[in-house]
């Protein structure tokens, strides 16, 4: 199962032989009887775990995890035929957004990547948005996290924002929060009182496992 | 003053962070600093003058984000607007012996461009025209392209620029830290090294290059000796003011006071740096700290 798992690391970083290189890696197993849900969890999800953390140490880059996780997708819509009897239960909800009048997309976008990745439904509210719609998606789909990212130093103090909309929509008990982007750090999470800081995308799956018990 | 003139006589200092200053004066939150250029220009000019006052030989226009497909997208002023009226205001500020950089950021899109994404390059290039043509009619002396992570963006960017507008080019990348596998191998989070950089925007025309944001505070100064072995072009670099804090009264504090903050710029100019300046959290105290330091 080791085999299987780095096989798939090294075939969803090989760039532009990603896709047809984990194709062939998934074929192999299903039809070596593997059962699709241990290439899931122990191959697709466990490899996207280990370039979640090689892109935090700086050692694969941007364009690494935008192919990796195309490949993972690829890899998961093949899995899903075999899947439907035994039921894959994510291991929770997360609904994440940037905030209002912030940088990038792309910070928020290879969060959702991995959480996916990681076996966790997520809700992407795009970005944009405010402490209302952050609200109303909770009312909505009832997640177990909230995420946030922020890029700049001026719309990062909007998280705060968003935590006591939650509060007075009585709803912050319901949900851990976690936050990120390049300026947050530990000491502001704490002062906002969120429940959870991810350093980068590739600690965001650790840190979401965490909150949620597992 | 000219650009090219400015260099010859030595070093540059440019000016420090906008938005948060903006927020000091009472910017709200999900306002964009942009579009005070129009409906509160007193206070964009009062943040000018505090920085030329600290010692600011350049200043940057208010206009960040101002492009069609950041800000600009969901504001009820044009990105012309936003533009024609932050290179006025600095203008007025600078009068014709401080400089004055049209400031130009990424789109925040870069995931989206091929072959991540299903965006065309004209899209980009197209955004990036719209705002080098406002400032350039809006009177800057240069445009400055900043806080870039993609060099496929950067590049764009550089070549629409040059082909809309006569103006100098500064080009300035945002680096990340190095893993500590390879402790030398600086790039930006894109994977793009310093050199394939220096070498894809000296092509595409641009005048000037450097770094500015990012994870690097004192590896600024390693950059900054890489680049000067690469290329002869004038060097820019805009340095953090280390990292972010909140006070108790939820204020964003930056970690690297005045003093350490400009003995790091100074290094980075004695390691071959032209223009320097501050980013996120610096404040017209740096600038001033910078303009103490190197006159020692």
């Amino acid at each position: 199962m080791t085999d299987l798992k780095l096989s798939l690391v090294n075939s969803m970083l090989s760039r532009a032989k990603a896709m047809t290189q984990t194709e062939e890696i998934v074929k192999d197993a299903l039809s070596n009887n593997v059962p699709a849900i241990e290439i899931l969890n122990n191959g697709l999800v466990s490899a996207m775990s280990i370039i979640g953390d090689k892109f935090s140490e700086g050692e694969v880059y941007i364009p690494d995890v935008l192919i990796a996780a195309r490949a993972m997708q690829m890899g998961m819509d093949m899995l899903k035929p075999y899947l439907t009897s035994e039921k894959p239960t994510f291991k929770g909800t997360v609904v994440i957004g940037t905030v209002k009048g912030d940088l990038h997309d792309i910070g928020k976008n290879l969060v959702k990547y991995m959480l996916q990745g990681g076996g966790f439904n997520v809700i992407d509210l795009g970005n944009d948005v405010s402490p209302e719609k952050f609200a109303e998606a909770v009312r909505t789909h009832k997640p177990g996290i909230v995420a946030m990212s922020a890029l700049l130093t001026t719309t990062m103090t909007s998280m705060r924002d968003i935590v006591d909309g939650l509060v007075e929509a009585g709803l912050r008990e319901e949900v851990k929060v976690m936050i990120g982007g390049a300026p947050v750090t530990q000491d502001f999470a704490d002062k906002i009182k969120a429940d959870g800081y991810a350093k980068d995308a590739g600690s965001a799956i650790h840190k979401a496992g965490e909150l949620l018990g597992l | 003053m000219r650009l090219d003139d400015a260099l010859k006589i030595g070093t540059i200092i440019c000016d420090g962070a906008m938005g948060t200053e903006l927020q000091r004066r009472g910017l709200g939150k999900g306002v964009t600093p942009d579009s005070w250029n129009i409906i509160n220009p007193e206070q964009v000019k009062d943040v000018h003058r505090a920085y030329i006052q600290a010692g600011a030989m350049a200043i940057l226009t208010n206009t960040f984000g101002a492009n069609a497909m950041r800000s600009a997208r969901d504001s009820e002023y044009t990105v012309s607007q936003l533009n024609l009226a932050g290179a006025k205001l600095a203008r007025e500020c600078a009068g014709d012996d401080v400089l004055v950089f049209g400031d130009m950021g990424p789109t925040g899109w870069e995931d989206q461009l091929p072959p991540y994404g299903n965006q065309s390059e004209q899209v980009f290039y197209d955004t990036f025209k719209e705002q080098a043509i406002a400032l350039t009619e809006g009177g800057v002396d240069a445009i400055i392209i900043e806080t870039m992570s993609s060099l496929a963006e950067a590049v764009i960017a550089v070549r629409a620029v040059k082909e809309n507008s006569s103006l100098p080019i500064i080009s300035s990348m945002t680096f990340a830290r190095p893993p500590s596998s390879r402790p030398d191998d600086i790039r930006t989070s894109w994977g793009d090294s310093v050199s394939d950089i220096i070498k894809a925007l000296t092509e595409e025309g641009t005048d000037i290059v450097g770094a500015n944001c990012g994870d690097l505070i004192e590896e600024m100064v390693i950059l900054a000796k890489m680049m000067r072995d690469l290329t002869e072009l004038p060097l820019i670099f805009e340095v953090n003011a280390g990292r972010p804090k909140i006070d108790d009264d939820y204020r964003t504090i930056y970690s690297l006071e005045p003093e350490p903050f400009a003995d790091i710029v100074a290094n980075i100019v004695s390691a071959g740096a032209n223009i320097v300046g501050g980013c996120c959290g610096t404040t017209p105290d740096h600038i001033s700290a910078i303009k103490k330091r190197l006159i020692k």
